[in-house]
């Protein structure tokens, strides 16, 4: 009897694995929710808890760009899948060939571009410094020792260890895995700040209530761009069907969409 | 297929500059150092927290009172069938909405972590006082001790023997479970590393700590291995 059941649960097993193992789970991997045109299928790494840039609805991956991405991608006769992983993790993925591209609101900066290769850039962001409302912080000058929040591996996270190499502000600059982990302990009280791209800090203080807002504005001039493996032969149908998508309103139109506004000037 | 192999795309020279580039680790040593120094303290004083805590609950648990033994049931069934990296969530980010506020990260990642590792050292010591012969309490009520007299000087000094190999090796786990308190920000050995990749895009500071982590539990489990047939010797 006890054989009996040591063979059948073995079976059992033996047959769960090897359905994963041909992928008859169906749907492929990661976060899914492909998009584009229906050529070859290519695999793209984004943090996606970055609203309006890219976050999830329902379970599917939305925002700025996505839709962007899913443009190029219907043009340039690609299929995006979006796998959404840890946003420090990307540029050594990519350097790694773990994926195909970048999308992540990354900024275009000396150091990322001597690991990966950059798209034109497609759109324009500063840096903000966000407190709770009621916070007597007004501008950097005021942070002093409080502790400033960011999210690992981005340029919130180089400048406010600028500030702090400058002696601008003296506290700790803690690193969260996602800006949502962030924000959620800026409303908690757990830090006095966080410094972030200026659309997703605006985006999530215009949802906050009242509770959270932007005071201040770094203007760095920094432009995004998807970031590619060296050499890849997706660099020039990207920039091509971007700048297309630039010339035909079609920019404009997803911008105004996620952003609630026009473009002051298309990169 | 799931998984795809490509041997156009083997590249040894790459593996090694992306993963085995030790000179981004010396040239940053300060922080993994730190990170290590932290995640050496959390893990020694979630063990010494968690034995402390760990025997109450041991001891409530085989009470044969019931108003003492279900809560520390309901205690060791809650934190050893969650995960642990959701207990730190919800301990970090949920405390503040209910008005606690933790001074340091330190501090709530090893709150945290002290209160796991009592669930799971609470099981060691009842496995342990369990295992204690019955006419070793036998002899002890027969000699005029009371039942407390008896736990008290004659089952769990005798039971804490048997349990230094086991509490060994849920240090070996703590030491590892300390990586988990990085998702609230704590700058120890894990994220210390991932901080560091993020600087330089290498990935090397991640094989770096896994090292660092490997000697200082190897050791560990060897004394745990040691310890183990050492007692088994002795009472064989």
């Amino acid at each position: 009897m006890r054989i009996r059941w040591f063979w059948s649960i073995s079976v059992a097993l033996v047959l769960a694995i090897a359905l994963v193992l041909t992928g008859c789970g169906g749907g492929g991997g990661g976060q899914g929710g492909g998009g584009g045109g229906g050529g070859e299928q290519i695999t793209v790494a984004s943090d996606i808890s970055y609203p309006p840039m890219e976050f999830t609805k329902n379970g599917k991956p939305v925002g700025f760009d996505i839709d962007l991405m899913n443009e190029i991608a219907k043009r340039a006769n690609l299929q995006a899948e979006y796998q959404n992983v840890t946003f420090d993790g990307i540029i050594p993925g990519l350097g790694n060939n773990l994926y195909d591209a970048g999308l992540s609101s990354f900024t275009i900066t000396k150091a990322r571009e001597e690991k990966v290769d950059f798209s034109d850039p497609y759109f324009n962001a500063d840096q903000s410094l966000m407190v709770q409302s009621d916070s007597p912080i007004k501008s950097v000058d005021d942070i002093g020792d409080g502790t400033v929040g960011v999210q690992l591996g981005t340029t919130g996270e180089l400048k406010a260890k600028e500030f702090k190499q400058e002696g601008m502000i003296t506290g700790e600059v803690r690193t969260f895995d996602t800006i949502t982990d962030a924000f959620a302990a800026l409303e908690n009280g757990q830090i006095e700040a966080v410094i972030n791209d200026f659309p997703v800090s605006a985006y999530k203080a215009n949802q906050s209530d009242g509770t959270l807002q932007v005071v201040q504005t770094f203007p760095t001039g920094e432009q995004y761009g998807i970031a590619f493996p060296q050499d890849s032969d997706l660099l020039e149908p990207t920039n091509k069907a971007l700048e297309e998508i630039k010339k035909d309103g079609t920019y404009a139109e997803l911008y105004e969409k996620w952003l609630g506004e026009k473009p002051n000037k298309i990169p | 297929m799931p998984v795809d192999f490509d041997p156009s795309s083997f590249n040894l020279e790459r593996l090694k500059t992306n993963y085995l580039d030790f000179e981004v680790v010396f040239n940053n040593l300060d922080s993994i150092l730190q990170g290590v120094l932290i995640t050496i303290a959390l893990a020694l004083l979630a063990e010494v927290l968690g034995i402390v805590l760990g025997l109450v609950f041991a001891l409530l648990k085989i009470s044969r009172s019931r108003i003492l033994s279900w809560p520390a049931q309901a205690y060791i069934d809650v934190f050893r069938g969650t995960p642990l990296l959701v207990q730190i969530t919800i301990i970090y980010f949920t405390t503040a909405s209910v008005g606690i506020r933790f001074e340091s990260l330190f501090f709530a990642g090893l709150v945290a972590l002290s209160l796991n590792s009592a669930a799971y050292v609470a099981e060691i010591f009842r496995a342990g006082i369990q295992s204690i012969d019955k006419g070793q309490t036998e002899a002890g009520r027969a000699s005029g001790l009371s039942h407390v007299q008896t736990m008290r000087y004659i089952i769990v000094p005798q039971a804490f023997r048997r349990t230094i190999p086991p509490l060994t090796n849920e240090f070996v786990t703590l030491v590892k479970d300390t990586s988990l308190v990085s998702v609230i920000g704590l700058a120890e050995l894990l994220r210390a590393a991932r901080v560091l990749q993020s600087e330089t895009f290498n990935g090397t500071p991640l094989i770096a700590a896994a090292l660092i982590y490997l000697a200082i539990c190897l050791p560990l489990i060897y004394l745990a291995n040691r310890l183990e047939r050492r007692l088994n010797r002795r009472t064989a």
